[in-house]
C-alpha cells in the first residue's frame, strides 16, 4: 500500500507539453512580477498585482508537475517567513517615521528614504519599500494558501478523535485522463 | 495579578482611544475638506460636480510633489491611504492564519 502511494505521489499531473511550456514561462512570469513590484510608483502596478503574479507562477509550476516538485521550489518555512517579513517591512517603514519624531508612515516630511527625481527607480521615498514589503507578503501568502489547500490533512493534525473519516477526493486521485 | 491584567490593559487602551477620539475633527463639521460646500449650500448638480472635481484636482496637482511618485494611484494607495493598505495586507495574513489553523501545518 505504501509503495503504491509513493508511486502515486511521484506521478506528474500534466502532459509533457504543459510541463515544457510552464518550465519555460515560469522565470519570465516571476521577472514580470518583480518588475511590477519595483516599478509600482512609476507605472501601473504595485505590490498586490506583482505579488499575485509571482504566486501564479509557483501555482502554475505545481499544477504542471506535482505537489512534491512544487514544494521543492517554495519550502513552507520560507513562505511563512516571507508572509510575516513583508508585513514587518511595512510596519518598520511606518515606525521609522515615529522614531524620527513624525507621524506613522510619514513620507516626505520625514525624509528618511531617498527621494530622487520623480521618474527614477529609487524615488518617492517610502512608497518603493512599502511596495516591496507588500509584494513579498502577498506572493508568500497566496502561494502558501494554495499549498495548504493542496496538502490538507485534517484527519491527522486537527481532529483529536481517532475515528475514521470518510475518504475525500484529493488532487493525487486526479489522473491525466480524469478521475480514477 | 493575572486576574487584573486584562482590566488594566483594557483601561489603558480605553483611555488612549478616548484621547485619540477627542482629537478628531467634529463629526459633520461643514468646514471639513470633503464636503464643505456640499453641506452649507443648497445642493445642485453643478455644485456636486465642482466639489468632486476639487479633490480630484488636488490629487492631480499635488500627488507628485507630495510623494515623489509618478503614478498617482501608487501615491494615493501607499501614501495618502497608507493605513488602508497596511490593514488590507493584514487581512490577507489573517486569512492565511485562519486556513492554517483549520487545515494544519505539515511538519517535516
Amino acid at each position: 500500500m505504501s509503495g503504491q502511494k509513493d508511486k502515486k505521489e511521484s506521478e506528474y499531473w500534466s502532459g509533457i507539453v504543459i510541463q515544457l511550456v510552464s518550465r519555460i514561462m515560469c522565470p519570465f512570469i516571476i521577472m514580470f512580477g518583480i518588475y511590477l513590484i519595483t516599478h509600482g510608483h512609476l507605472t501601473p502596478g504595485g505590490g498586490f498585482q506583482g505579488g499575485v503574479t509571482i504566486a501564479a507562477s509557483f501555482i502554475l509550476f505545481a499544477l504542471a508537475f506535482n505537489k512534491k516538485e512544487g514544494r521543492q521550489m517554495v519550502p513552507s518555512f520560507w513562505l511563512k517567513c516571507g508572509a510575516s517579513g513583508g508585513i514587518l517591512i511595512y510596519i518598520g517603514v511606518g515606525l521609522a517615521g515615529i522614531l524620527l519624531g513624525y507621524n506613522f508612515l510619514a513620507n516626505k516630511v520625514a525624509g528618511i528614504f531617498p527621494r530622487g527625481l520623480p521618474g527614477e527607480l529609487l524615488s518617492s521615498g517610502s512608497i518603493f519599500w512599502i511596495n516591496i514589503g507588500v509584494g513579498l507578503a502577498v506572493a508568500s501568502i497566496f502561494t502558501d494558501l494554495f499549498f495548504s489547500f493542496l496538502e490538507e490533512r485534517p484527519d491527522e493534525t486537527c481532529l483529536k478523535t481517532k475515528q475514521e473519516l470518510p475518504y475525500r477526493r484529493r488532487w493525487s486521485d486526479v489522473d491525466r485522463n480524469g478521475l480514477k | 495579578m493575572k486576574k487584573f491584567l486584562p482590566a488594566i490593559l483594557f483601561t489603558v487602551f480605553a483611555f488612549s482611544m478616548i484621547i485619540v477620539i477627542m482629537g478628531f475633527n467634529p463629526i459633520g463639521d461643514p468646514h471639513l475638506p470633503g464636503y464643505a460646500d456640499f453641506v452649507s449650500s443648497p445642493i445642485s448638480k453643478h455644485q456636486v460636480v465642482k466639489q468632486a472635481d476639487s479633490i480630484a484636482l488636488h490629487y492631480n496637482r499635488h500627488a507628485c510633489s507630495d510623494t515623489g511618485a509618478m503614478d498617482i494611484i501608487a501615491a494615493i494607495i501607499f501614501d495618502y491611504r497608507g493605513y488602508d493598505t497596511l490593514f488590507e495586507t493584514t487581512v490577507l495574513f489573517t486569512a492565511l492564519i485562519g486556513v492554517l489553523s483549520i487545515i494544519g501545518v505539515k511538519e517535516s
